[in-house]
């Protein structure tokens, strides 16, 4: 179909452009510079600048990171020494001197030779050490029929030096035996048993 | 229809640049959130140099301790043994047997504890049964206890005299007029396996940081010194597992008790009052002519007693009353007769540079003890502690003394340089018509051959080699 527009020349309104036409051009090109340019600004302005500072310190890092891992190491060799260190320590500090154990338990049994004060003599004697501690088991004899001498000995027990790691101490009971080959013939048998703490400090 | 296409036109342009700005500005957006992003990363990567700076600055001090920890370890260690020290340790238990008169009947590894991955310690146990009077126990447990590799004795008993196993055979309950026991113990031990560590770090300049750090590490060290205990003997101190009451078929014919007592109190009655001579030598408002005469009164007042004493010791069997002998009466006059030669050497001349005659005999007789011990680094220290005052003019008196302990010293010195050496002994060839030979680090050596310059291979035997060292006969047991 054709059309032929029949109208005069200036009453013809085709040939200038429409008033919505232009506002709606020229505030479309105003939006979409505005929106070009903010993306403009921010891909090639911030985020470029963000991406510089990102490898930075990126390469900063690199540099620093060998001597950290260097100390990682470092420090995990430490704590590897100071565990085998400790456990050694801890092996040589468990042990307790028997001997000046023993040189002690004879100088209180032996009491300067003071006789009144008690006379007593072990028949067997038994040492158990575990994780706790140590058990000291002694049965023995105090010369006389004399109770209190009992008392005594335990008394010089308790004021030893090795008393300073004892956990426990059994408490003074006795049975009265008599050797008639003996001079004096009585004693008063008794059980001993003493708990030393553990020398390792948990 | 003109209208129409107007209206058409304005909004194809308006729907173009609406679909343009909302891709610019989704794309802005997008932008903004990858900077965000970043940013963020900045800021973790920020803290991570931040946290790496923190560890580099404390570098320096982790490497001052990681070289003593491994200094320290490197001597840690060497109290325990390894395999083939736990062979010489069964070799010094028989030293040791011989030097406390103890008689071994069993040793048995009781266990071998089980070692799990990346177990550095591995426990050992021995059993050992032995019979010894008290005292030869005592000095064999002192002498395991103080030996220089850890051992631990975690278990024992003492069954006394024939009580029990009966190990003990009738003709051997006593020794010494001592009665003998049966005794059991448990050693223990730990092997240290250098394997299971972790890699060590290679620390540059570790050398030259060790000698920096090497007094650090000296005291450091001190820390693990071994626990060590001197036994003072029997000192007349009876032995507490004997019944010390009178036996009515024994000693009937010695003397009571009371007239045992009497004899006692007499001599400590006869000590006191030479003690109390002995204060008033001391005593500053004494003058000279009276500190000579008591002086000889102390002297004539102890070498008296002692005279007494040779035939009165032996009346004193009750074994109480022996234990105050020796306390009140035997070590009151030994100690005596000590400050009697102090006070005397000091009246001498204080001008004098040199260690008193009395010490200087404690000195030698210390460390002629030590050495036959085996305490050879102690008689070392204790001679070199005094060597300035102990090294007299030949025109002294103490000259001989002087000689003596230097004598000692040298010879620790060099039993302990001898000690340190790398000899492995691999093999013997005992020829007994002609010259024998010993496999050496590899070499064979005949007797009268030198190792080096200093050693030379004097003898060898099946189970020992003698070697002479910087002119010093020594011995090593295979």
């Amino acid at each position: 179909m054709i059309r032929i527009n029949l109208l005069p020349v200036d009453l013809r309104r085709g040939n200038r452009l429409a008033i919505r036409v232009l506002v709606a051009a020229f505030g479309s090109a105003l939006a979409v510079s505005a929106s070009v340019g903010w993306l403009g600004f921010v891909w090639f302005g911030s985020l470029a600048s963000a991406e510089s500072s990102l490898i930075e310190v990126q390469q900063k890092l690199a540099a620093k990171q060998e001597r950290a891992s260097y100390h990682d190491r470092l420090l995990k060799n430490q704590r590897d020494y100071a565990q085998r260190v400790q456990t050694i320590q801890d092996i040589g500090r468990s042990r307790r001197m028997w001997s000046k154990f023993l040189d002690e338990l004879i100088d209180v049994v032996n009491n300067n030779g003071d006789t009144e004060r008690h006379l007593a003599w072990f028949t067997a004697m038994t040492v158990k050490t575990d994780k706790k501690g140590a058990s000291v088991s002694i049965p023995g004899h105090v010369q006389g029929a004399d109770k209190s001498r009992l008392a005594n000995f335990h008394e010089d027990v308790e004021a030893a030096p090795f008393a300073d790691d004892l956990a426990s101490k059994s408490d003074p009971t006795y049975r009265v035996e008599t050797s008639e080959d003996r001079t004096p013939p009585n004693s008063l048998s008794f059980p001993l048993t003493l708990k030393l703490a553990s020398r390792v400090k948990k | 229809m003109t209208a129409t296409n107007q209206k058409k036109q304005a909004f194809v342009i308006c729907v173009s640049a609406a679909v343009v700005c909302v891709l610019a500005v989704a794309g802005g957006f997008y932008a903004r959130s990858l900077e965000a992003e970043i940013k963020e990363q900045v800021k973790v990567k920020r803290q991570e140099i931040a946290a790496a700076e923190a560890k580099i600055v404390k570098i320096p001090s982790i490497e001052k301790q990681v070289v003593m920890l491994r200094e320290n370890l490197g001597e840690y260690v060497k109290i325990l043994p390894d395999t083939k020290e736990l062979n010489e340790f069964v070799r010094m238990l028989n030293q040791f047997e011989r030097q406390s008169g103890a008689q071994s009947s069993r040793l048995q590894q009781k266990s071998s504890g089980k070692k799990g991955k990346g177990d550095r310690f591995r426990l050992i146990e021995y059993s050992y049964e032995m019979t010894a009077t008290l005292w030869e126990m005592m000095r064999f447990i002192n002498l395991v206890e103080n030996y220089e590799r850890f051992v631990n004795i975690s278990d024992f008993n003492i069954l006394v005299g024939n009580a029990g196993s009966g190990r003990v055979s009738k003709s051997d309950t006593m020794r010494d007029g001592d009665e003998v026991h049966n005794i059991r113990l448990t050693m223990q031990t730990y092997q240290y396996d250098r394997k299971a560590s972790a890699k060590e770090v290679e620390i540059p300049d570790y050398e030259k940081l060790r000698d920096t750090l090497r007094e650090e590490i000296f005291k450091r060290m001190q820390a693990i010194r071994m626990e060590k205990y001197e036994h003072r003997g029997q000192q007349g101190r009876r032995d507490i597992f004997v019944d010390p009451r009178f036996r009515g078929d024994v000693g009937v014919d010695g003397l009571s008790p009371s007239e045992q007592r009497a004899i006692l109190e007499r001599y400590v009655s006869e000590a006191d009052q030479l003690r109390a001579m002995l204060q008033r030598v001391r005593q500053k408002e004494t003058t000279l002519f009276e500190q000579y005469a008591l002086e000889k009164g102390l002297r004539t007042g102890i070498l008296g007693m002692q005279t007494k004493m040779e035939s009165d010791a032996v009346k004193i069997t009750y074994a109480p009353y022996r234990v105050r002998w020796v306390k009140e009466v035997e070590n009151v006059l030994e100690g005596l007769q000590g400050e009697l030669d102090r006070v005397s050497e000091k009246s001498r001349g204080n001008d004098d540079p040199y260690l008193p005659i009395g010490e200087m005999e404690e000195l030698v007789a210390e460390m002629k003890r030590e050495c036959e011990n085996g305490y050879l680094e102690e008689a070392r220290q204790r001679y070199e502690l005094v060597e300035p005052q102990a090294v007299v003019p030949e025109d002294d008196e103490r000259y001989p003394l002087s000689v003596e302990a230097k004598t000692l010293h040298t010879k620790a010195v060099t039993a302990l340089d001898f000690r340190a050496m790398d000899l492995r002994i691999q093999g013997v060839i005992v020829d007994r018509s002609g010259r024998s030979g010993v496999l050496l680090n590899g070499d064979v050596y005949e007797e009268g051959e030198y190792v080096s310059e200093e050693l030379l291979v004097k003898l060898v035997e099946e189970e020992q080699v003698w070697f002479v060292f910087r002119g010093l006969t020594l011995v090593r047991t295979m």
